[in-house]
């Protein structure tokens, strides 16, 4: 199947090792989901400017739609699946649960996943740090109030 | 345009060096392109607006992210993205025009994978990157089959989407020698996301309580980012004081050709340039606070 429009790619998502045959013309987001089945991460506007396919790349949050699938190689990516632990929810999951900090639940994994990278590069993120980390994650549902609810206030408030 | 629209297929490579890249740039031509910050090239192919034969990947390239001053001059890797320039407290302090960009540009999610060398080889006339980087004079360090030159970013440019890059060669580091005193970046955007409908960076040193070395850039209002020179020359060793900043008005709308389009129109650009030269020159003044 080896063509020169495909490349064979080693990435890893969420803890597992796979070896995968990728079109070139595809992306990440698509391969998250029609390759490997990982269907939590959305596409939206497929333009990188609404945050539904965010995923965790080597530490970054960045929008999946806008990744090569032939660029994972070698890449370590976190999805939405990938943050219960053991059948356990991910802290931050579970004050989403408790809060209700969601509506349709169309935006969320793309804000998990950016609040998730924001916060294991500063734990005691605020409400200010929120706002920027999401300012790539829309949500037409307006659950923005009860998100940044989870986060103590920040210096402006 | 479609739910995953798939670009036309394409030939993929991912070299290891300059030299190998720029090789398989040579070989394949027009027909490549060459892949970093993807912000841009992705969302074109999608829309079928690019359609290379080969994507030339140089993210692969090792030492071709930093930010380091040598000898006071600044040296930005070409594939340092903008949101590890707008982290960087070096920037924040003394090349303040350059980080007030970074924090107006895209978003937290764009600013993760787009490279400051990708957003000028772009050429658009709405990069945020550019005008602060001109105003403060940056040079282009650009390799190539023929070895190394460099070109300075106001002469980088001959229109939209075109700059003086030849097949074959790749942007890899930028420079920057000076560190005025006063800089500044101002945005004229409708969401926190978008693209400027204006855009303006100056900076300057001001001494005596005037001002030496004033440089003033504008973005979306011409086919390239815009030095307005006149306003310069008629600023250059001035007080700066409202009344003069009043008469730079008149003459900054006057160097600049906007057009209608989707984010704006000619008529608001031409009003709003004269409106951002007082607040960027006034922001500067303060610090850029």
């Amino acid at each position: 199947m080896a063509t020169k429009f495909s490349t064979y790619i080693t990435v890893k998502v969420n803890g597992r090792q796979h070896g995968l045959e990728v079109r070139n013309n595809w992306t990440l987001l698509k391969v998250l989901r029609e390759v490997l089945g990982l269907t939590g991460t959305k596409c939206g506007c497929d333009t990188g400017d609404c945050g539904a396919c965010t995923v965790i790349m080597d530490g970054k949050a960045v929008p999946s739609c806008l990744v090569l699938a032939p660029q994972a190689d070698r890449k370590e990516i976190l999805t939405v699946e990938g943050l219960a632990e053991g059948g356990k929810l991910d802290p931050l999951q579970e004050k989403f649960v408790e809060k209700g900090a969601y509506q349709c639940g169309f935006c969320t994994p793309g804000i998990l996943m950016s609040l998730k990278a924001l916060l294991s590069e500063k734990p005691d993120a605020t409400q200010d740090d929120v706002k920027k980390a999401l300012d790539g994650n829309l949500c037409r549902c307006g659950a923005y109030p009860r998100i940044l609810e989870l986060f103590p206030r920040g210096e402006w408030q | 345009m479609g739910f995953q629209t798939q670009p036309k297929e394409f030939e993929y490579v991912a070299p290891a060096s300059l030299e190998e890249a720029s090789k398989l740039y040579l070989s394949y031509g027009e027909k490549a392109c060459l892949l970093a910050g993807n912000t841009d090239v992705i969302p074109l192919m999608k829309r079928g607006l690019l359609a290379p034969e080969c994507v030339v990947d140089i993210t692969k390239i090792p030492d071709m992210s930093y930010i380091r001053v040598e000898d006071s001059v600044l040296k930005l890797g070409a594939l340092t993205t903008i949101e590890t320039i707008r982290k960087s407290p070096l920037i924040e302090q003394n090349y303040r025009a350059l980080h007030m960009a970074s924090e107006e540009m895209g978003s937290t999610l764009i600013r993760n994978i787009a490279t400051v060398g990708a957003n000028i080889c772009r050429a658009s006339p709405a990069s945020d990157m550019v005008p602060p980087l001109m105003v403060l004079e940056a040079k282009l360090k650009i390799f190539g089959p023929k070895g190394i030159r460099t070109i300075p970013l106001e002469d980088f440019f001959m229109g939209f989407g075109k700059t003086k890059i030849e097949v074959g060669e790749i942007l890899y580091e930028i420079e920057v020698a000076t560190s005025p005193d006063k800089q500044a970046f101002m945005k004229l955007k409708r969401t926190k996301e978008d693209l400027a409908k204006i855009n303006i960076s100056t900076a300057f040193n001001f001494s005596d309580g005037k001002c030496a070395g004033i440089k003033i850039a504008l973005g979306s209002v011409a086919p390239k980012v815009v030095r307005a020179e006149r306003t310069e020359k008629f600023l250059e060793g001035k007080e700066l004081s409202e009344e003069t900043v009043e008469e730079a008005k008149q003459i900054i709308h006057g160097e600049i050709d906007p057009i209608d389009d989707v984010r704006s129109t000619a008529d608001y650009r031409r009003e709003m340039s004269k409106v951002l030269l007082g607040r960027v020159i006034k922001l500067a003044l303060k610090g850029g606070e």
